[in-house]
């Protein structure tokens, strides 16, 4: 694999089984660095499984998970991380009992790695991560409630702490699993706002259930379907699908 | 674990916090009728300190703190018999032992999760129990270790102390313990504490940010095992002798109910817990013999009504004391 390459994440034959079930069948999915880019499909169309592939979170069967010119496929999640990649999580997944502010900056130390394991210095001899758990409190406009605990947060404001705890290790490619899942129809278009910003100095994998929000933000569209990808295109082209519409978007579009 | 307590306080009421502890270990020998007494249960808050690491800090219900306190005492009294060593290399030693089969234990146990992990600590506290009863040629079996010798502080071939007095043994025990007490603190505070309350509360998501959890809670177990080993070396130089009973599974259990009594999730509460379970062991021990039952009941009272322990129900009842005069925003005791 060359290092010229547009692409920033490059799956080749990726392949999750479960017995007999193939939930990931043979998937190539190209991500270009500097794109949003984001997977729809169906429910049981394997985005979700594609995702724990791509997070580490499940070892996939077969195939090669290509980042940044190296294949990853055997690196555990949290070994991802130092790589550039972050995540967030369909199902809200905080620290609870900690503030907002601790939220981040954990997210933050974790790109260390092992680095963290000191345990003779104080936690603001690391001044570099408060002040990333600073910067992205802005950027989410959660300053205000910095030292609130993340588990006293509205529903809305937990899932945009969510996402935001993806950006504090400085990734290069971000993967949110459906950021809205839950949202209030208020509270939509504040995270739409956020995954463009984000966009502008991230790559980011959204997989995505809500429409106007994946025709509205990406540039590119990866349409699944039984565990393969059926279409693939800009946003136009994937809307104006045939083989799309019947399999999917009829409800929406 | 459930039972997570955000108690919130300051750094300044932390700072304070630590006057309190200088306090309670000069009040200690002056309120109780013993030396020994107090030495027991600072003794013990020691035990219950490091188990509170595991416990409080890192969500881990370990059944293996006998273990280590066991071998601490063990480890201890056997080298100031054979090999004569003196006072601060048989701690070092038992810190060692202690830190070395927290790693062994550890190192296994956290392979799984939840109810097995506890399962696990259990056997092998099983374990160390049945090695000990059988090596009775070194440990003396059901006998007990005999024998075993309080050395004096000597640096060098000078004598600065000799110990043998009960109140310059608690003297000593005091000064460790403050140690321990603020080395645990700085740990709390430390990028390695913090990672571990992210581990508490949520380990799925402490992995997706790029901590390799298994590192983590093996170093705790080693810290805590480090610490509870130290204090077994204490109790056996305390009761000039090392009961089988340091490695049994009660002993675990004492420690855990300790820690939960005196509130998960504080270090104060560790001394809290010790302190009021070897007074009540003490006072309900001479009523009646049925005494265990009667801190039965004063366990499930406590943690049935009592989030967070006893220091958790002081903190409680003394903030609703002082209503709304201060700010109600919660702030960590590992904020910076």
């Amino acid at each position: 694999m060359s290092a010229k390459t547009p692409y920033l994440l490059e799956t080749e034959n990726l392949k999750l089984s479960y017995g007999a079930f193939n939930a990931v069948n043979g998937v190539n999915l190209k991500v270009e660095q500097g794109t949003i880019h984001t997977v729809i499909g169906p429910n049981g169309a394997g985005k979700t499984s594609l995702f724990h592939c791509l997070t580490g979170e499940r070892r996939a069967t077969d195939g090669a998970i290509v980042f940044g010119g190296k294949n990853i496929i055997k690196k555990p999640s949290h070994g991802r991380v130092a790589l550039g990649m972050a995540r967030s999580f369909q199902l809200t997944s905080l620290f609870q009992n900690l503030s907002v502010r601790e939220n981040l900056r954990l997210a933050a130390q974790g790109r260390d790695g092992l680095a963290a394991l000191n345990f003779w210095r104080r936690v603001d001899s690391k001044r570099e991560h408060l002040d990333m758990a600073d910067q992205v409190l802005e950027r989410l406009q959660l300053t205000a409630r910095a030292n609130t605990l993340a588990g006293e947060l509205s529903h809305g404001q937990q899932r945009v702490l969510e996402v935001g705890m993806s950006i504090c290790s400085k990734p290069k490619l971000l993967m949110l699993d459906e950021p809205t899942s839950g949202m209030g129809i208020d509270d939509i278009p504040i995270m739409t706002q956020l995954i463009s910003d984000l966009g502008r100095d991230h790559t980011v994998l959204l997989i995505e259930h809500n429409m106007s929000i994946v025709m509205s933000i990406s540039q590119r569209i990866t349409v699944m379907s039984h565990g393969q990808i059926l279409v693939e295109g800009p946003p136009e082209f994937v809307r104006a699908d045939e083989r799309v519409r019947t399999a999917y978007l009829g409800e929406a579009a | 674990m459930s039972e997570k307590n955000p108690l919130p306080f300051a750094k300044t009421q932390s700072r304070s916090m630590l006057l309190w502890v200088i306090a309670v270990l000069i009040g200690l020998p002056l309120v109780l009728p013993s030396a020994t007494l107090a030495t027991e249960i600072l003794i013990f808050a020691m035990a219950a300190l490091a188990c509170n690491l595991l416990l409080g800090y890192t969500g881990l219900l370990s059944f293996g703190q006998g273990i280590f306190f066991g071998a601490g005492s063990y480890c201890a009294a056997l080298l100031m018999i054979h090999l004569q060593w003196g006072l601060f290399s048989a701690l070092l030693g038992a810190a060692i032992a202690g830190a070395l089969l927290a790693f062994l234990v550890g190192a296994l146990a956290i392979r799984r999760t939840g109810i097995y992990f506890v399962m696990l600590t259990l056997a092998f506290s099983q374990m160390a129990y049945f090695l000990t009863y059988t090596l009775s040629g070194w440990t003396g079996g059901d006998n007990g270790l005999l024998d075993v010798p309080r050395p004096e502080i000597r640096i060098g071939d000078t004598l600065l102390m000799s110990l043998s007095d009960a109140r310059y043994f608690y003297g000593f025990v005091a000064v460790l313990f403050l140690l321990i007490f603020i080395g645990a603190r700085r740990v709390i505070a430390s990028p390695f504490g913090s990672t571990l309350m992210a581990i508490r509360e949520n380990e799925t998501r402490a992995a997706a940010i790029g901590y390799d959890t298994r590192h983590f809670k093996i170093l705790v177990f080693m810290l805590s095992g480090a610490v509870t080993g130290v204090a077994g070396a204490l109790y056996a130089m305390l009761l000039h002798f090392v009961p089988l009973s340091n490695i049994d599974l009660m002993m675990s259990e004492n420690i855990l109910i300790m820690t939960i009594v005196g509130g998960t999730g504080s270090l104060f509460g560790s001394l809290l817990g010790a302190g009021s379970i070897v007074l009540l062991g003490d006072f309900l021990s001479d009523l009646w013999p049925r005494w265990l039952m009667l801190l039965g009941i004063i366990l499930i009272v406590v943690v049935v009504f009592m989030r967070g322990g006893l220091w958790g129900g002081f903190t409680s009842a003394f903030e609703r004391i002082k209503g709304s005069r201060k700010s109600r925003l919660p702030i960590q005791e590992e904020q910076p």
